[in-house]
Order: C-alpha cells, then structure tokens, then sequence
C-alpha cells in the first residue's frame, strides 16, 4: 500500500477515519479502566437475615410470545421466594398475555424451559396480576412502583429472561455498596433461546452482531460508566432501585421513560451503578424494520432526555464524569453523524477532483480494516472479562468481527434517520415513515410488475 | 462546455424531482441524504468550473500571509497562492497552496447540511450558513498558518507532518466544535423545547421557539467581524494582487519592485561561495530612480556591486531600510567591493539607483556568499 492511499485515507477519509478513532480511544479507556478497577469476581456472601424484600415489576403489552419464559425463568431464581413478589402490570393487552400470565399463578408443579421439565422450586413468592386499559410504559411501571411493598424495587421487560442469580446478585451490590441507588444489570442477547429451527442468514447475521454490539456495550460500556460516575441510561430490560431512590417516578414525556430516569436521579446526585455479573438475556430483534424502530426510539429518546436535561448535562458540580462524557457522547452519536454521511459517498467522487480509483478505493478498504480491527480487539477484551457462558458464545459469534463495520454502518443510519424524524413526525412505538418499510415496498411492487403483476 | 457542467445540468433536475418526492413521501433520511449530498456535488463541480476554489485558495493564502506577519513570522506572498519563508535549517521554503487547501469542499458540504436539516426555520438557517461559512474559512486560514509556522519552526522536512496530520487534524477538530455549536447544541434544545411544550419541533411556534437572543447576536457580531477583516484587509495591503498572479505593478505608476521567485535565493541557488544576484535582463529603468530589491532568506554577506552598462551610475546598498554603502559606477570604475556585510536572515536589501548619466539602463551584480548558517 503505497503513501498516496494513506495521505488519501488521512487528509480526506478523515472525516470517516477519526470517529472510528475517536470511538478507539473511547474503547481503549474503557477497556483500561475496566480491566483495572471493574474485575471483581469475587462471590457474594450475604447473611440471609439481611437480604431485603424485592419487587420485580414487569410490564407487558401483547406479549403471549415471551411472557411465559419471562416468569419461567424468575421462578428459578437463586433469591429466596418467599423475599420475592412479582406484579405484572398489563397494559391492555389484546392477545393471550393475560391468560398465561393467570395460568403461571395458579400453575402446575413443573414448568417447561427449553424442552426441558424442571420441578418448581417451592415458591412461596405472590406474582400479582393488573390490567390497566390504557397504553403507557412509565405509567404502567409507576402502577408497579406504587403498589410494590419492597424494599428493592427491580423493573424488568417481559422480554427478559433473567439468569437464576441475577436478582442475587444485583441485591448483593445494594447491600455490598450503601451508597448505590440504582444499577442496570448485564443484559446479553441469546439467540438460542425459543429457537426450534437454524437461524436463516439474515437472522443469524443480525442476531450475532447484536450479541457483539451488547456485549461491548454493558461489559465495557456501562462498566466504564460506573466507574466515572457517567451511567447515561438504566436498561429498561433489568435495573433495580432503592425505594428511597424512586421518588421521583417514571415520566412519559419522553420516548425513553428509561433514561429520562436514569438523569432525573443522576440529577439528584444519586450513585448509579452496574452489575456485571446480574445476568438478563434478550431475544434478538431479527428484522431490519423492528431494529430500526428501536434504534430510532433510542436515538431520538436521547436527543429528548439530553434537550430535557440540557442545563444540567453541562453542569461540572455534578460531577466531572457526566460533564466530560454526556457531551462526547452526543458528540460520537449526533455531531459526527452529519459529516460523515456527506463524505461517506463523496469519497468515491474525489475521482473527478484527479485522484485515481485504484488511491479511493484502497484508502477506502484501509478504513473497513481498521474499523475491523477495532472490533476484534474489543471482542478480544471482552473474552478476557466475561464468564465461561457467554465466552461460548462469543466462539459463536466472534467470526462476525468480520462484518460489523456494516453493520454498524447501517444502525448508523437508522440514528441520522431518527435525527431527522424526530424534527418532523410525532413520536411511535413503530416508524410509519420507516424507510425499511418504503424499501420493501418498492421491492414488492418491482417483483410483482416482474411477475407480470399490474 | 465542460463535461462537469453538462453533469450538473442533467443532473439538477432529478435532483430536485427526487427530492421533492422524498420530502412529500415523509422519507426524511433518503430526503436529506439526497439532497445534502447531491448539493454539495453539485456546488463543488459548479464551484471548480467557475474557478472559484482557485479564487479562494488565493484569498486564503493573503489571509494566510497577514496573520503570519502579524505574529512576527517572516514570509511574504508570491503569485498565484505560494508563500516564501525562511526555513529552520537555513534556506527558504515555498509553500504552493492547492485546491484542498481552499476549503470548498468543506465549506460545501455544511452549506448543504445545514440548508436541508429540518429542526431550523430559514432565518436560523440562512444565520447559521453564514456563521458557519465565515468560520469554515476562518478555521481553514488557521490551518494553513499552522503548516507555515511548522515549517518554519523545523523545516520544510516537516511539511508531511504539519499538512496530513496535525493541521489536518486541528481542523477536523475545529469543524466539529462549529457543528457542534450551530447543529447539535441547537438540535438538543429544540427537541427539549418541543418536548416541553408537547408539539413537534417544526410546529413549534415563533414565540414557541424562545430564540436564543445572545446566541444569535453573537453569531451576527463574529460575522461581521471576520467580513470587516477580511474588507480592510484587502483595502490597505496592495499585496493582494500579487497572491492572484495577476498582471503585475505596472513600471509606470510604482518604482520597481522585483519580488517574485527569480529574485529569490534559496542556498541551492546561490550555489558556490560565492554568488551573485543578477538580472537576467538589464534593469530597465523607465524612471531615473528605481529600486531593486529582494528579501534575503538566506544568511549571507554583501561583498560588493558589479555594474554593466554605459554611463554611469549612483547607487545606495541599505538593509532593512538603513543606508549602509553608497557609490558611484561607471565605465572606469564598473565594480564597488567592500568589506563583508553581514546581511540578518529576513533583512530586506535594497539596491538604488539613485542617479544615472548618459544611460538609461544598467546591469546590476550584487555579490553574496551564503552563510548556511541556522
């Protein structure tokens, strides 16, 4: 590779080059910071007489596809039942979400998991059922929180199925750091799980990369987040507070009811923290048009929060953590989105300003290589820090360090498009003016003129 | 006409029919990706034809050149946007500034950006895109003032350096703080706003929209700052002309001024010990005074004057301004020697023919011998 390529891929790819640089540098601090003081793996030794009574919340919606996994799954909970009660807040739901939820509290002695019958653990724990008739995440949470009689209160999605330690041990971080007001647990995908045949190519390409994306994301992400002191959002899959902390509840003028809260007590001046080794699996999304509308449900929940919380994002008496990393990520997700997108495809035209193709297109893989690069060393470090399970399933996956930059590229265009929506449309759960659904479309009518459609 | 007008006019109107569509159709990533893009395409291949990048790497280089001297760094401007400056090592460097130095492209690009991003209303746009144009040039002129002062710190070895990485990453991370403070900033608190007052950010009303009065005074007022510079700037320094490579300073109205690169000695040109600046042609002197002078940037010594010519000739030697030898040459006495003259790096030398018998040209041979020195 000669220098015209490098000089190229510096003085003009820089625009492309430095946001995968800067995000380098972001990785490399976390991966620092975590392998130095985010290693504890120590077991957690709590006397039973001090572990508190928990409430775990689940809202639901139209969920008759994982409900019953999800509840399945708290069942075989390592924390003591009769410290457990779950209330179910059901959100008016219209398919069977209901019906299977009443049948897990008056169930039978066994539960099914995976094919496989487990006896049930003597539960003495009280899931409660409410039906509210109207739509609402945060106000079906606030329902939760103010019917829940625990000292801890843990909000889950009904997505979420829950490893059997996971409320432990995330109960263990409460009581190990006083100070600790809300923690987000480890949320991993698993695209195992309810699976009964292979994974077509699409689904495993999206799957896989989710998994990686999740990965960096919370083993390094929110680890480095605790650590300075700069948690940006509470997964609204797992996350505990103290009963004390949720005075203040969650609200539905943003999208993301989620991080809302998460600033609302970072505001506060409350210690959030996150929990490595409180486990929660998620299903992955497997279509373009579903991972599309969260990505722009969290793009433009960000620009919400950030608009609502704008004062004190910037704030240095908040601490130094949020006042350096609030604006970097901002930076990293909206400022250097709009650059990029213009010099993404002006690239290829530096042809017509005397630079030959054999220079662009080679600068242009030198790039695709080094975001490559940056992926496998991220996985790598992730392998290091991670416990035997989800090593596996990094040997699983990790062949799709290969083809992440793409899929990066394409979730970052999901994020322009929420950028953009977000100045025209009202918010939704799902994206009317989705320009996956608009592709399709498009396809369709095409293969029907083809098939001698009208 | 060129083939990359032909590309913009065919171009243009689907252009615009595909961006009207996608408007209509509420596609709003493919209506901005197009329109963004397909603008700033165009209006760089509009740009090039016009030779309005040529135009603007000229003015750059000036601006370049005045901020330079204003800091107390030696250099002067050549035609059609070269800077000469002494060089740390001895010897000059000429810095030819090209067409990615012109900043087009960039300044392009946020036109377009800015002009199809949907969370401002016109008049905020047509601020910013000004605010953000006029800062785009600034930032560029900034750049290129730190490749000169690199060079001129630790030679023309370093110009690699300076250009590709460092000023190149100064201005990656002075571009991003403007898109930072004109795109982001605004978007965020727009988006509270709406937020607050549960409407959707393009339907939030004039008085909805609470606009930043400050932000937007101050805006104005850097604006008008950096066009007040750059009108005066042009108004009070003649030099300008000379960035465009231009017709040169007629003879007839201004005493010569021999200032481009023949005058210009770099120690590869001196060449031996000793050497001599001279004059390809004769002095051809239109008045009976006339001035031949250059900038020395290289450390020499003046040992003498040699003359050809029939007649006779007064001349006065001075340095930076201060007379230090003056004579008489004639057909008798065709060559003035001295001792050496120490000549500083940077100093300006100035050779006058002050008076002239029975002629009206001569040649003129000063003597150096170059230093190398640091």
């Amino acid at each position: 590779m000669n220098n015209n390529v490098i000089i190229f891929a510096v003085f003009w790819g820089i625009w492309i080059l430095l946001p995968v640089v800067f995000d380098g540098l972001k990785v490399l601090m976390e991966v620092v910071t975590v392998f130095i003081w985010g290693r504890d793996f120590r077991k957690h030794q709590i006397p039973p007489e001090k572990l508190p009574l928990v409430t775990l919340i689940i809202p639901t919606y139209n969920e008759e596809e994982n409900i019953y996994e999800c509840l399945a799954h708290l069942k075989t909970q390592t924390y003591p039942h009769h410290l457990l009660e779950m209330i179910v807040v059901d959100n008016g739901s219209v398919d069977k979400t209901r019906e299977i939820v009443l049948g897990q509290i008056n169930g039978s002695d066994q539960i099914q998991l995976h094919g496989e019958y487990f006896g049930q653990k003597e539960f003495a724990g009280l899931i409660d059922l409410v039906t509210r008739p109207e739509k609402g995440k945060a106000e079906a949470l606030n329902e939760g929180i103010a019917r829940a009689r625990g000292e801890i209160i843990i909000t889950i999605d009904s997505r979420t199925f829950l490893a059997p330690s996971a409320i432990y041990n995330m109960v263990a971080k409460f009581i190990e750091e006083p100070k600790t007001m809300a923690v987000t647990g480890n949320i991993e995908i698993n695209w195992q799980m309810g699976q009964d045949k292979p994974l077509s190519i699409k689904e495993s390409f999206l799957a896989k990369c989710q998994f990686l994306e999740y990965l960096s994301g919370f083993r390094l992400g929110r680890q480095f987040q605790d650590l300075t002191d700069s948690m940006y959002t509470l997964a609204g899959a797992f996350s505990g507070f103290r009963r004390s902390a949720l005075r203040t509840l969650y609200s539905s003028a943003t999208i993301s009811e989620d991080t809302d809260l998460t600033l609302s007590l970072q505001r506060q001046k409350f210690h959030i923290g996150y929990v490595a080794d409180a486990k929660a699996y998620l299903k992955p999304i497997m279509s373009w048009e579903k991972l599309y509308a969260q990505r722009v449900r969290w793009a433009r929940g960000e620009m919400e929060v950030f608009g609502l919380y704008d004062k004190f994002a910037k704030r240095l008496h908040h601490g130094w953590g949020k006042a350096v990393f609030y604006p970097l990520l901002l930076i990293s997700d909206h400022t250097f989105t709009f650059p990029r997108l213009i010099w993404t495809f002006l690239l290829p035209f530096m042809v017509l300003f005397g630079y030959s193709f054999y220079v662009i297109w080679m600068a242009v893989l030198l790039m695709i290589g080094f975001y490559i690069l940056l992926d496998l060393f991220i996985i790598s470090c992730c392998y290091l820090i991670v416990d035997n399970d989800t090593r596996s399933q990094i040997r699983r996956s990790f062949h799709y360090f290969l083809l992440m930059w793409f899929y990066r590229f394409v979730v970052y265009f999901f994020r322009l498009s929420a950028y953009l929506i977000i100045c025209r449309e009202r918010p939704e759960w799902t994206v009317e003016t989705s320009p996956i659904k608009s592709i399709k479309k498009i396809a369709k009518e095409f293969s029907g003129r083809q098939d001698g459609g009208p | 006409m060129s083939d990359r007008l032909l590309i913009v006019i065919i171009f243009f109107p689907i252009w615009l029919t595909l961006v009207f569509t996608f408007r209509k159709a509420r596609q709003w990533l493919f209506y901005y990706l197009f329109a963004s893009f397909g603008a700033t395409l165009m209006m760089v291949l509009v740009a090039e034809y016009f030779g309005l990048d040529q135009i603007m790497v000229n003015v750059g280089s000036f601006h370049t050149h005045l901020l330079a001297e204003a800091l107390g760094i030696p250099n002067e401007i050549l035609s059609s946007a070269r800077l000469i400056l002494p060089a740390a090592g001895g010897g000059s460097t000429i810095l030819k500034l090209g067409i990615e130095c012109s900043a087009i492209l960039e300044m392009s690009i946020l036109f377009s950006l800015l002009f199809f991003y949907p969370a401002f209303r016109p008049s905020q746009k047509l601020l910013k895109i000004v605010f953000g144009l006029a800062a785009t040039y600034t930032i560029n002129v900034f750049r290129m003032f730190i490749i000169l002062y690199i060079t001129y710190r630790f030679g023309s070895g370093a110009i690699y350096l300076a250009h590709a990485l460092v000023a190149r990453f100064f201005f990656f991370a002075a571009v991003i703080t403007l898109y930072w403070y004109i795109i982001t900033k605004p978007s965020i608190r727009v988006a509270g706003m709406a937020i607050r007052k549960q409407s959707r950010i393009d339907q939030l009303t004039q008085k909805g929209r609470e606009i930043s009065v400050i932000h937007s005074l101050f805006q104005t007022v850097i604006v008008g700052v950096i066009l007040f510079l750059g009108f005066i700037s042009f108004q009070l320094f003649s030099d300008w002309q000379v960035s465009f490579g231009g017709a040169p300073i007629s003879k007839e109205e201004k005493p010569l001024i021999y200032l481009d690169e023949t005058d210009v000695l770099s120690p590869k040109e001196i060449g031996g010990e000793q050497s001599s600046l001279a004059r390809t042609e004769p002095m051809a002197l239109n008045q009976k005074e006339g001035l031949f002078e250059f900038q020395n940037w290289a450390a020499a010594e003046l040992s003498g004057l040699t003359a050809k010519g029939p007649g006779a000739a007064k001349f006065s030697l001075a340095i930076d301004g201060k007379i230090v030898k003056e004579g008489w040459l004639d057909r008798e006495n065709q060559e003035s020697t001295w001792s050496a003259i120490r000549v500083p790096l940077g100093a300006k030398v100035t050779v006058k023919i002050i008076a002239l018998e029975d002629t009206d040209k001569f040649k003129l041979n000063l003597k150096l011998r170059n230093l190398n020195e640091q």
